[in-house]
């Protein structure tokens, strides 16, 4: 039965060939665009989740109902004991606060919003790596009236490092506020909405400026493995609930609304174009098949006649669909693969395009690297097989459904 | 003993709304070592009777028994066990596997027979390629041999598994007469050296003579039925 399938696919060489290769570029296409867009996602992810968020974020309950406007005033008191507690919680590896406000930053005549973020110099290089991203100067001290800022920023309000800056902000308390910050460094993290509008500032000199104390904003929270983060956080909302009642939230980074939004719309819109692209591949199997068994109406019944079940003439085809679609399936695979692996290695370089486009408020990168992974290969493979054996189905039925009086009729 | 009878077999054809009746009341019994031609003008109802005969097709009415099955009572599956395992095929357009080899395609029946392992198998297929005088040809595939040898590879493909009976619906029509008759003596000889039982249809004057039980239809009627 394989030998006969087999010489079928021989039959008519160039609409096999055809056949197999729409199937191998459209498991070519499903491989190596799902490599990329899981590329570009878990970066994502991994930029939202180091720059704006750790694993685990603990917040004043009414900072959360107007986080977009950094309410300062709705800041957690309690930071000390909160980080305390939850720094002795399993599998917690770090707790730190920060303060994320706005400033106007100032040089000649341009001057540009931006956001800061009160940081701990010490603990940073365990968040978001802030130390090796400094691509000139140095990273910021504790208590010193320091900044760094990003590559794009400084580009374009003409800033270099040993120069000082007026910045102007609002405290906690609606009275305006300056202070004098010296620029020590110059960051790039390769990311849009981080390298052309943010600032980095001690903690302690952020307090001094807002009036805030000993307070923060926003404790993040980072644990073991980042896919704990769940539970973890339910563990903190229970220290938070007994020893502060009402107060406090603990939110894991999956359950913070626009990495959820971002994650679930990316993963659906791509998932369709996905079996979109393998559905459509199909079709030139099915079209080949129905040809296939129309022209060989008068053999199908032939072989009925000489005592051939409906099964096994339906197999018979199937196999044939298989043979097309497996051999293409492997090579579109391959291909995919060779494809997934240079984007793994080499990337792709957005940064003109981005500057083009302007700002985005995304944490994306200017390079883009795909997944290089064998999950993603051979499932790209396995549904290019399925798709093509479930193209065959409706051909095959038909040859099955021959009556053999009507296909031997001359 | 009756291999396969049919007993006031009445065959309708739907065309549209008109029932056109194609056998109408036939009764007639194969015996075993018939060499029997059924000879009729063209639209007499010789391929209708032969489908029958071949289990390819049920009557509308009256009865038809295999080894002493009622047809209509058989399923599909059933229906092809029962041409896959007693009844071997001829057909005029010799209708080979164009893609396989004539050894593959004798070999081809005897793979659903699923009774013999490849060394059995190919042994059968050897013999009866040289039975049938093509055993040279073994590895040409249909397109690379003449109709006459074509149709030897077709006789080769009925007789290997050993049928009850063979039918052959007008073989010699797609082939020029000398050939024919060379046909028609192969499978005469094949009936006298194996005892096999063939029914074959016909309208040609010069065949039906080479036949030893000869019956003749008309507009859907056995008008004679005589044996030489
Ligand atoms: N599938 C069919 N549908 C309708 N009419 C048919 C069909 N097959 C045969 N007939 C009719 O039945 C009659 C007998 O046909 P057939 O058995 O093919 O005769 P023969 O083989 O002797 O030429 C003819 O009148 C033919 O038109
Ligand atoms: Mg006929």
């Amino acid at each position: 039965m394989l030998r006969l399938a087999l010489r079928n696919v021989f039959r008519n060489k160039r609409r096999s060939f055809l056949t197999g290769l729409s199937i191998a570029v459209a498991v070519m296409i499903a491989v190596y665009l799902w490599s990329l867009v899981s590329g570009i996602l878990d970066d994502m992810f991994d930029n939202m989740v180091r720059l704006n968020n750790g694993h685990v974020r603990v917040l004043n309950k009414n900072y959360v109902k107007r986080e977009r406007m950094m309410p300062l005033g709705e800041n957690i008191p309690d930071y000390r004991a909160i980080s305390q507690a939850a720094q002795d919680a399993p599998n917690v590896t770090l707790a730190v606060g920060r303060i994320k406000f706005g400033i106007l930053l100032e040089n000649q005549d341009k001057s540009k919003p931006v956001f800061a973020n009160g940081i701990v110099p010490e603990t940073e290089s365990r968040i978001s790596h802030l130390d090796q991203k400094i691509v000139e100067g140095r990273l910021i001290q504790a208590g010193e009236a320091e900044m760094n800022i990003g590559v794009n920023l400084a580009r374009d309000l003409d800033l270099k490092v040993g120069d000082t800056l007026t910045v102007l902000t609002q405290t906690a308390y609606g009275s305006v506020a300056a202070l004098n910050l010296k620029i020590v460094g110059i960051f790039s993290f390769g990311v849009q909405s981080i390298d052309k509008s943010t600032v980095y500032i001690p903690l302690d000199k952020t307090q001094q400026l807002l009036d805030l104390d000993n307070r923060v904003t926003e404790i993040f929270v980072f644990i073991r493995e980042m896919n704990r983060s769940r539970p973890a956080a339910r563990e903190i909302q229970a220290i938070l609930d007994r020893d502060f009642p009402g107060q406090y939230l603990a939110r894991a980074w999956q359950d913070e609304g626009i990495i959820y939004f971002y994650m679930t719309w990316a993963r659906y819109a791509y998932a369709f174009l996905y079996f979109l692209v393998l559905f459509l591949s199909s079709f030139t199997i099915l079209n080949t098949m129905f040809m296939s068994v129309l022209e060989r109406t008068h053999e199908i019944g032939m072989m009925k006649a000489l005592g051939m079940k409906d099964r096994q003439v339906m197999w018979v085809i199937v196999l044939e669909a298989l043979l097309i679609g497996g051999i293409a399936s492997v090579i579109g695979a391959a291909w995919g693969a060779g494809i997934a692996y240079y984007l793994a290695t080499v990337g792709i370089d957005f940064t003109k395009t981005f500057d083009q486009m302007g700002r985005i408020n995304l944490p994306i990168s200017y390079v883009y690297r795909a997944i290089f992974s064998w999950g993603i290969i051979s499932f790209g493979l396995g549904m290019g097989i399925l798709f093509s054996a479930l193209a065959a189905v409706p051909p095959a039925l038909r040859a099955a459904r021959l009556e053999p009086t009507e296909a031997l009729r001359e | 003993m009756a291999l396969v009878k049919m007993e006031n077999a009445v065959k309708n054809y739907k065309v549209g709304k008109v029932e056109v009746p194609a056998l109408r009341g036939i009764t007639l019994s194969i015996e075993k070592g018939d060499f029997a031609a059924i000879a009729g003008p063209s639209g007499s109802g010789k391929t209708t009777m032969l489908n029958l005969f071949g289990c390819l097709d049920k009557p509308t009415g009256g009865k038809v028994y295999i080894e002493e099955h009622d047809i209509i009572t058989l399923k599909p599956d059933q229906l092809a066990d029962v041409r896959n395992q007693h009844i071997g095929f001829i057909f005029q357009s010799f209708n080979l596997i164009p893609v396989l080899t004539a050894f593959e395609n004798v070999e081809f029946p005897l793979i659903l027979l699923k009774k013999h392992g490849p060394g059995t198998r190919r042994k059968k297929v050897l013999e009866m390629l040289a039975a049938v005088g093509i055993a040279d040809l073994a590895n040409r595939l249909p397109g690379e041999m003449s109709g006459g040898q074509q149709q030897r590879v077709a006789i080769a493909r009925a007789l290997v598994k050993q049928p009850d009976y063979v039918l052959a619906d007008e073989p010699t029509a797609n082939i020029d007469t000398k050939t024919g008759h060379e046909i028609l003596e192969l499978m005469r000889s094949m009936n006298e050296k194996l005892g096999t039982t063939f029914i074959f249809s016909t309208h040609d004057p010069k065949v039906m003579e080479m036949a030893r039980r000869l019956i003749t239809v008309r507009d859907g009627l056995v008008e004679s039925d005589v044996r030489r």
